[in-house]
C-alpha cells in the first residue's frame, strides 16, 4: 500500500459542491475552507473524523471506494467482518446466512474481526495491572489517534502500543491460512478513517490488510441475497457464528465495548467534539483517577460510522440483542464455548510503533518566530469583528486569523473589514466584490436583484 | 523585550469556570511550540493558583506575560489572605471548607505543587486584604 502520510479517503467533488459552507462549520480541526466557490481540504489538518460528510446536503464529500473488483487479484479471498456489520440486519437473520451471502460475493472465507478482541482485552488488562503511564488510551479509533497527534501531542505517549482487533485477527488468519495460495484479507469498513489507516498507517510500517470493502457499497447486494434465502430455524452452532468470539466482544466497536471486562477505572467517550473537550480538560487538570480511556470518534461508536447503512441506535440495540443471544446459547451449550484462534500470538506480533506527535497548533517550530506570529495574531484579533459569520470562507474569525498568519489569506477576506476599507477609500466596492467572487465563485454573484 | 500579555478575571466560588485561564494559556504555549514538559509545569502551577482564588478568595485578576525566554504569571486576589504562608506551603495543609473538599479540591497540594513545578514562586499576603502569587517558568532550557 502506498505510504503517503497525507492521504485521506475522503475528497471533495468540486463539480457537486455548491459552496454552502456547512462542512467548514463542523470540522473540528479547521481543515476545510471555501475558495473558488467550493470547499477545500487541508490534508495536513484532516483527521478523518467524517463530520463533514454527515452535513453535506448534496453528497459532495465522497469516500474512496475500491469496490469488489479488487479481490480478484487474490486466489484466497478473505472477508473480515466487524460485528457492526451484523448489526445492520435484524436479529432473526443468522450470522451464518450473512456469511454465506458474503461468500456469494466472491469471498472464500469469512472471519469475524472481534476474534482478536480477547487478546487485546488480555493485553490491556496486563498493562492496567502493571500501572503503566495513565490514563492508557485505546488505539481503536484512527480518527482519535490522528486527533491526538495533531491537537494533543502530549497524549501520544499514553496511546497503547497495541494493534486493534482487526489487525490482530488478520495476523491470525494469515497464520491459519499459511498453506493457502495468494491470500488477500479485506476488512468491511464502517468509516473513512479505517480506509485511511489502511492506506496511510500511522502505528505500523504497512497494514496487514490487503484492502477494505465499504459497507454501504455491499450492503444492498447482501440484502438482496438474503431476501432470496428461506430462513433456517434449526439450531446449530454454525448458525450463530464462527464460534470464535466472546458474546461481550460483539459490542467491542460500540461505546463502552472495550472496557466491559477491564479492571480498574475505565471511561468511554464517543463523539469527536466530546473527546476534544474531555482531552482539553484532562490536559489542564491532570487525570489521575482513570486507568483506561476508550474514545470513539463517532456517536455510538462504529454503529455511527458514515458507511453503515442503518440507524446507529437500532444497530447498537441489535448488537446488544445478538450478544445476549450468544451468551444464552453458550450457557446452554457450554461444550461449544468459543475457541480463540489468537491464543498462540505473542505481544511482539501485535505491538505497534510509537505514534508521533504532529502538531497543527504551533505557529512555528521556532519559538521565537512563533512568538512574533502570535504578536501579529493578537493585533489581527483586535481588528477582526468576532462575528464568526464565515463570509471569509473560513469557519471563524480565529480561523481566518491563523490563515493570515500562515500567509494563506488576507484581511480583505473579511466582509466587515471590506466595508470599513471602502469607507476610508482603501478598497473600491468593485474590488470587494472581486474578493468575494474569488472566495465564493462568480456564479453566486450572477443573479439580478 | 517584545512579548505578549493576557489578562483574566476570576470570581471566587465559580468552580464552573475554574481552569479556563489555564486552558487558554496552555493553548497559547502549544501555539508557541514550547516543550510539552514545560507546558505541563506551567499549566499545573497556573491551574492550582487559579483554583486557589476560586476556592479561597473573593475575586482576582491573572496577568500573564510571555516573552521568548519565560512566562510570568501574577495572580492578585481580594480575599481573606494567608495568615501563615510557611504553613500554607506545607504538603497537605489546607483550610478548605467541606463544600470545597466535596468538589474534589482542598488536598493541600496546591502550593507545594506550584513550588515544585515553577522556577520561581513568590507568595505575598495580607490578612483581610488579599494574596498575590507570582509564578515564573523559563520557556527555554
Ligand atoms: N489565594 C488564597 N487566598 C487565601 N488563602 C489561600 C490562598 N491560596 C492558598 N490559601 C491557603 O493556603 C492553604 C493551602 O493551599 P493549597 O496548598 O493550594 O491547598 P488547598 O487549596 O488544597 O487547601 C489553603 O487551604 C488556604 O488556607
Ligand atoms: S457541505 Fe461542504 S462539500 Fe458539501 S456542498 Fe457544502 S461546502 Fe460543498
Ligand atoms: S466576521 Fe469577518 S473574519 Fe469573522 S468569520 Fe465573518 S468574514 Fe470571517
Ligand atoms: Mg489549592
Amino acid at each position: 500500500m502506498k505510504k503517503d502520510s497525507l492521504y485521506h479517503a475522503i475528497h471533495i467533488d468540486i463539480e457537486k459542491c455548491i459552496g454552502c459552507s456547512h462542512c467548514i462549520k463542523v470540522c473540528p480541526t479547521e481543515a476545510l475552507h471555501i475558495w473558488d466557490g467550493h470547499s477545500n481540504l487541508n490534508t495536513e489538518r484532516c483527521i478523518d473524523c467524517d463530520e463533514c460528510y454527515r452535513v453535506c446536503p448534496v453528497g459532495a464529500i465522497q469516500v474512496e471506494d475500491d469496490g469488489l473488483a479488487q479481490i480478484k487479484q487474490f486466489t484466497t479471498k478473505v472477508a473480515l467482518i466487524p460485528s457492526v456489520f451484523m448489526g445492520q440486519f435484524p436479529i432473526h437473520v443468522k450470522a451464518r446466512e450473512v456469511f454465506k451471502a458474503i461468500q456469494e460475493l466472491g469471498f472464500t472465507y469469512v472471519y469475524e474481526v472481534e476474534e482478536g478482541s480477547q487478546l487485546v482485552e488480555d493485553l490491556i488488562t496486563e498493562k492496567i495491572e502493571n500501572q503503566e503511564k495513565t490514563p492508557i488510551i485505546s488505539s481503536f479509533c484512527p480518527a482519535v489517534l490522528r486527533l491526538i497527534q495533531v491537537n494533543f501531542p502530549q497524549f501520544t505517549d499514553n496511546i497503547i502500543n497495541l494493534k486493534t482487533p482487526v489487525d490482530i485477527t488478520a495476523t491470525s488468519i494469515r497464520k491459519q491460512l499459511k498453506h493457502k495460495e495468494n491470500v488477500g484479507v479485506f476488512y468491511f469498513t464502517p468509516c473513512s478513517a479505517k480506509i485511511t489507516s489502511l492506506k496511510a498507517p500511522i502505528g505500523e510500517e504497512e497494514s496487514v490488510l490487503d484492502g477494505v470493502i465499504n459497507m454501504d457499497s455491499v450492503f444492498n447486494k447482501i440484502q438482496a441475497t438474503l431476501n432470496n434465502v428461506t430462513p433456517t430455524v434449526k439450531k446449530h452452532k454454525k448458525e450463530i457464528s464462527n464460534n470464535a468470539i466472546k458474546p461481550d466482544h460483539i459490542l467491542w466497536s460500540l461505546t463502552g465495548g472495550e472496557i466491559k471486562n477491564l479492571p480498574g477505572t475505565c471511561l468511554s467517550i464517543d463523539g469527536i467534539k466530546n473527546i476534544i473537550s474531555f482531552l482539553d480538560r484532562i490536559e489542564t487538570r491532570g487525570c489521575h483517577e482513570i486507568d483506561f480511556l476508550e474514545m470513539k470518534g463517532c456517536d455510538q461508536g462504529c454503529a455511527g460510522g458514515i458507511l453503515t447503512p442503518q440507524n446507529r441506535f437500532i444497530t447498537a440495540q441489535r448488537l446488544r440483542n445478538r450478544a445476549k443471544y450468544y451468551s444464552e446459547y453458550y450457557n446452554e451449550n457450554p461444550e461449544e464455548s468459543p475457541i480463540y484462534h489468537t491464543d498462540g500470538i505473542s505481544f511482539d506480533e501485535v505491538k505497534t510503533l510509537k505514534i508521533k506527535p504532529r502538531s497543527i497548533i504551533k505557529f512555528d517550530s521556532d519559538p521565537m518566530k512563533a512568538l512574533r506570529k502570535m504578536e501579529q495574531s493578537q493585533k489581527i484579533e483586535k481588528i477582526l469583528p468576532s462575528l464568526d459569520c464565515g463570509a471569509c470562507g473560513f469557519a471563524s474569525c480565529k480561523a481566518l486569523n491563523r490563515n493570515i498568519i500562515e500567509g494563506k489569506a488576507d484581511l480583505e477576506y473579511c466582509f466587515v473589514l471590506q466595508r470599513k476599507k471602502e469607507e476610508i477609500g482603501e478598497l473600491t466596492s468593485k474590488e470587494s466584490k472581486g474578493v468575494l467572487e474569488k472566495i465564493w465563485g462568480e456564479q453566486k454573484f450572477k443573479n439580478n436583484i | 523585550m517584545s512579548g505578549i500579555t493576557f489578562t483574566y478575571k476570576i470570581e471566587g466560588g465559580d468552580f464552573v469556570n475554574a481552569g479556563k485561564a489555564s486552558s487558554e494559556i496552555k493553548r497559547t504555549l502549544k501555539q508557541l511550540n514550547v516543550a510539552q514538559k514545560t507546558i505541563r509545569r506551567v499549566v499545573v502551577s497556573l491551574y492550582e493558583a487559579e483554583v486557589n482564588i476560586v476556592a479561597h478568595a473573593h475575586r482576582g485578576n491573572i496577568d500573564v506575560a510571555i516573552n521568548s525566554e519565560n512566562i510570568s504569571i501574577i495572580l492578585k486576589d481580594e480575599g481573606p489572605g494567608i495568615k501563615d504562608i510557611d504553613k500554607a506551603m506545607e504538603v497537605g495543609f489546607s483550610t478548605a471548607s467541606p463544600s470545597v473538599i466535596s468538589m474534589g479540591f482542598g488536598a493541600g497540594m496546591g502550593l507545594p505543587n506550584m513550588k515544585k513545578n515553577s522556577d520561581y514562586l513568590n507568595v505575598e499576603s495580607e490578612v483581610g486584604v488579599g494574596t498575590t502569587v507570582t509564578i515564573k517558568v523559563a520557556l527555554i532550557e
